[in-house]
Formats: C-alpha cells, structure tokens, sequence
C-alpha cells in the first residue's frame, strides 16, 4: 500500500502540466500544478521504556515528523494508537487502558514547507500489560488522502505495586476500647491488600518489632492472620519475624491478580491478637512489613 | 472482662485509633527483575529502578541488598526520600568481583518504604511495605586455576593418634577455588597402598596464602614405624604438585619424649605436570653438572698454583739482582 502511494506520488509529480509559457521581453513565467498527493510519516520517536506509575498514570508519547508535498497546510489530523500486539487488535475507538490506548487528535505544530511536527501524548494507566508495546500513527491530509507508519518493540516495564492499610488496627476488632488481658481480639481486623502493578502479586508478612506497651510488650507471634474471614484465633497464622515463615494461603496462594479496571483488584487479610495475661499494661505498637513478589 | 491486678494497676490494654496523614502504605517498583546479561570478571554494569508511590504520604525508602550479592552492588542514592505521588530512579551498578567462578549469580534488592512520620501514639501494629528486586548476571570470562604449594609438612603421630598434615599453598590463578589434596599412605618399602584420602573444602581466595591442615586416621592394627605420604595437590583437575615424605608413627614410649618431630618438604616453584618434566631433566643434568664443577676446580687450583710458582721465582730473582750489581 505504502510503496503503491509512493510510485503513485512520484508519478503526480512527474507529471506535472506547464500550463501557460508566456514570454514577455526577456522574461519567461512558467506556472505550475500539482496534484494531491498522499502525506507521510518519518522519524518516529516513543518513550521508551514506559516507565509506569504504581496507582496512577504515566505520560507516554509517540512523536513523528509528517510531510505533505502540498504543504504541511494540507495535513489535516494525525491519530496514533498505542497497543499491545499479543492481543488481537481492533478499530475501537475506545481505550481499554489494559493493552490498547489511542489519541484520536494528536498535535501537529506549524511546520516548514512541506513537513511539521506532532506530539501524540497517552495517559498510561499502572495496570497496562507489560510487554513490547506498538505506536501506529496516521496521517490524513484534506484531500482525503491518508498513510500510516509503525513503531515496534516499545518496552511496557513490569511494575510491581502494592498498597496496603498502614496500620492493623485492633481497635476496631472490639466493641470496646479495649481487649483484656487474657483474652484474644473477638472479630477479624481486616486489611485489604490492593494490587496497584500489573502483574500478579503474592504476599509474605513479617513482624519487625514486638509490640511495646506503657508496661510490658506483647510477642510478634500473638499477632494472627489468614485469608479466610472468622477463623478461630489457633486456626489463624501466627506473625513470626522471618518472611519465609508466611503461611501458604499467602505466600504462594494469595494470587491477586492485576487490576484491569479503574477499581483496583484486592483482597482482604483477617487478624487476630491475643493479648498476653501478665505484665501488659497501657497502649501498645509494633511494627510489621507486607512484602508483594 | 477479666481485669488482672499486677504493680497496684488495673490491666487493660487500651486500644484506640492511630491517627495518622494517610490510612494506606503504597509502593510501586519497576522493573521487579533486573537481568545484568553476560559480563566479565571485574567488570561494571549498570541498570535503573523506577520506586514509585501513588500514594499522597512522603515515603522513607531504604534498600537492603541480598548477602551474596552485597559487595557487588552500589545503590544511587541508597536512602531517599518519596514524595506523595511521585517517582524516583535508583541507579543500581553492580561490579563483579574478579574471584567470582563463571555462573550465573542471583541476588535480591529489597525496597521498603516507610510513612516518614508516624503520629498518634496508640495501639496497633504500623505497616511498612517492601518489594524485591530480583537480580541475575551470568558471568563468563576466562578462567584460569593454577596454584603453589611452598610446604608440606607432616606431624609424626603417636600411634593411635592420626597423622597431621599442612599443606601451605596459594591460589595464584583468578577464581577461588578449592584445591583437592590426594593422600596415599604408602608402606615404607613403597610396594603398598596403605590408606588414601581426598580433601577438598577449603576455598582459597585469588592471591590468598593459606594453610590446610589434614588429619589422616588410620587402623589400630597399624604399627609404629616409617612410612611414607605420597602428596597430590591439584587444582580443577590440574596436578600443581606432588611429594613424597617420610614420616613415622612414634611409639608410646616416645611420648614421653614431649616434642613431636616433624618432617618438613617445601616446594617454591609452581609444579605443573609440564614443570615436573621439567624437574626430572633438571635433576637428571645434575650429576652432570657436578662433575663439571670438580673438574673446573681443579683447573683453576692447578692454574693458581703455577701462578703463585712463577710469583715466587720472580720475586727470589729481583732480590738476587743487587748482590750481582755489588
């Protein structure tokens, strides 16, 4: 198609008409015509790599030079796509924000002559699949002409992302202000763990610290979780101050997947505490790490 | 509810709600794997990590990096500061070590990040998020193993007890490398294989001077006497030395003696199995080379004395010459 247009352009142009030759004294006018001819793109330039943004969004370009033989004048619109070709590509004119992006308007500078500038800007999305990326770019001039041209092996970079609640809150796992000693916290506090990256995450949970109290500290290990909501505190995971030590229902089977829609995918974590019988007294803090791999 | 009174107080854990800037913790790495590629011993390559939150909470991040990997990655910066929705770029260079065996080498960056500030001061336990980093290089490069022994000695045992060897060597080659030492126990008369072993779990670092020290058990129907320890040092499967010593397993009455003897060997230059070619010619020159030395000798003794004889009777001339004159 491309080489068709070509010879097509050249032949426009071979062609052209010398209309009237009119010699006045000794200076001779020659007026000429010349046809549509079919614009075209050269010197793409892309970000690469795509750098994302965990929970938020990147600009990305796809810059390119446009040249009309009539004149930069007669470019009418420049649209680009940004996809990825692993997925089956289609003529939507909508974003999925996944593996297909577009810019139906892209901007074209004032140029010089016969060739101007254009600025094809995206808003990359944290989720977009990570893989060799391709810009397509199209140019179409007023007379209805149009021509496209590619940018391969534009790298969308793997980001893994993770947001998680910044605080296990115990509080909230009793009806009271309160959780006697003795006694272990009577409803799960949650904590919803958000893949904000675009691949798929597991967990690993480690205690850094146990919790020091007015007077007293309780053991990381009082510390409880699962994925599976009202568990009984000695069916529950016990913290432990090694990553490795994580139960299997997070660290290999927690599988949260990447998030393709505007709500991030998430899932929830249960805790539990059991607060030690003697020698506690006052308030209480630890600390602890989620590790997303 | 049960309060327990301990120190005069009434006991109860309070728990109330932390207040802080923002109820989430988020971090966002990428890439998550970094592949260096193939590189040469002692070479440097560098790669960029994006560390991103879109979070509004200013992040404190800190890098651990995986032991192994420790003294081969330099992080720029190490520690930074993450504003709220924002993005930094760490450079991550990585140098390998000119010791290092090829292979291929995996190593981990853990990135964690922490609210720069916590307030309230209640109950609870404060979340901090990490992600890893997973790092591989595959290092090829042009090995080359070779070693020198510079002494072998052995301790004679009281008989019982094993035999003690040391082996002093240094790894003179470009990669650590464990050097295997064969040991044959040999009859004194040489015709027998009495016990062999193989040693090899010491690592020697390039350029390293180190002492090996064997224990060599043997049977208690051995008995005291010579014997001889047939030495093999060898490097990947290339032989840097051999040695034959003598050694004896002392009798219970020498105890008594209170010191040990020792049988010392000592090897300067690195034995290759070309260089002991080398040696048994030299060694084979050797008579040779004796012979010619008595016979020099003996020239320049002969030479010497017809001199001093020609001195002598030069001098007994000049002195008669005066009396003649008179």
């Amino acid at each position: 198609m491309k080489t068709l247009n070509r010879i097509k352009n050249y032949a426009v142009l071979l062609s052209l008409i010398i209309v009237i030759g009119v010699v006045s004294g000794d200076i001779t006018v020659l007026q000429v015509f010349v046809n549509d001819v079919t614009p075209f793109i050269t010197d793409i330039k892309a970000t690469d790599p795509i750098i994302l943004l965990e929970n938020s969004t990147v600009i990305a370009y796809c810059n390119a030079t446009v040249v009309d033989y009539n004149g930069y004048q007669d470019i009418k619109s420049v649209k680009a796509i940004l996809w990825n070709p692993n997925t089956t590509y289609s003529n939507s004119t909508v974003e999925d924000r996944n593996n297909f992006y577009i810019n139906s308007n892209c901007n074209i500078t004032a140029g010089l002559g016969t060739s101007a500038t254009v600025y094809c800007p995206f808003t990359i999305y944290y989720y977009a699949e990570p893989s060799e990326w391709v810009c397509r770019l199209n140019v179409t001039d007023f007379a209805g002409l149009w021509n496209t041209s590619n940018k391969t092996d534009i790298t969308l970079q793997v980001l893994k992302g993770v947001r998680t609640p910044n605080l296990i809150d115990y509080s909230t796992s009793t009806g009271s202000t309160a959780i006697a000693p003795g006694e272990t916290s009577t409803q799960d506090v949650i904590g919803t763990i958000y893949n904000t990256g675009n691949v798929v995450i597991d967990l690993q949970v480690q205690g850094t610290s146990t919790m020091n109290c007015t007077i007293g500290f309780i053991p990381v290990y009082y510390n409880r979780y699962n994925t599976t909501a009202n568990m009984s505190y000695s069916s529950m995971c016990s913290l432990t101050t090694s990553l490795s030590d994580t139960c299997y229902e997070l660290n290999q089977n927690f599988d949260l997947n990447k998030t393709t829609t505007e709500t991030p995918t998430s899932k929830n974590t249960y805790w539990k505490i059991y607060v030690p019988t003697t020698g506690i007294s006052g308030t209480c803090s630890g600390e602890m790490v989620f590790m997303a791999i | 509810m049960k309060n327990i009174n301990m120190f005069g107080w009434v006991l109860i854990v309070t728990i109330t709600i932390i207040v802080v800037s923002s109820n989430v913790s988020s971090l966002g790495v990428s890439p998550s794997d970094l592949d260096f590629g193939v590189m040469d011993r002692n070479d440097i390559n560098e790669r960029t990590i994006a560390v991103s939150t879109g979070g509004n909470e200013t992040l404190k991040l800190t890098f651990s990096i995986s032991e192994n990997m420790k003294n081969w990655i330099a992080l720029e910066p190490n520690e930074t500061i993450l504003k709220g929705k924002s993005q930094v770029r760490i450079k991550v260079k990585l140098i390998t070590p000119n010791t290092a065996p090829n292979g291929i080498y995996n190593g981990k960056i853990r990135v964690s990040s922490s609210p720069i500030s916590h307030t309230g001061g209640s109950v609870g336990t404060g979340v901090s998020v990490s992600i890893p980093v997973d790092i591989v290089v595959h290092i090829s490069d042009t090995e080359r193993y070779s070693g020198n022994v510079f002494s072998i000695n052995v301790k004679n045992p009281i008989i019982g007890n094993p035999v003690s060897l040391f082996v002093n060597l240094m790894n003179t080659g470009n990669v650590r490398t464990k050097p295997n030492i064969h040991v044959d126990i040999l009859s004194y008369d040489t015709t027998n294989v009495l016990k062999s072993a193989d040693y090899s779990d010491t690592e020697i670092d390039v350029r390293e001077n180190k002492t090996i020290e064997l224990k060599i058990s043997y049977p208690e129907y051995w008995n005291s006497g010579k014997y001889w320890a047939n030495i093999t040092t060898s490097v990947k499967d290339k032989v840097i030395d051999t040695m034959l010593i003598e050694f004896k397993i002392l009798d219970e009455s020498m105890s008594g003696v209170g010191k040990l003897e020792e049988t010392t060997m000592s090897t300067i230059p690195e034995v290759t199995p070309e260089g002991q070619e080398d040696l048994r010619m030299a060694s084979g020159h050797k008579e040779i080379s004796y012979l010619n030395t008595i016979i020099i000798s003996l020239l320049i003794l002969v030479v010497l004395v017809i001199i001093i004889y020609a001195m002598t009777k030069k001098k007994e001339k000049n002195e008669g010459s005066p009396l003649e004159k008179i």
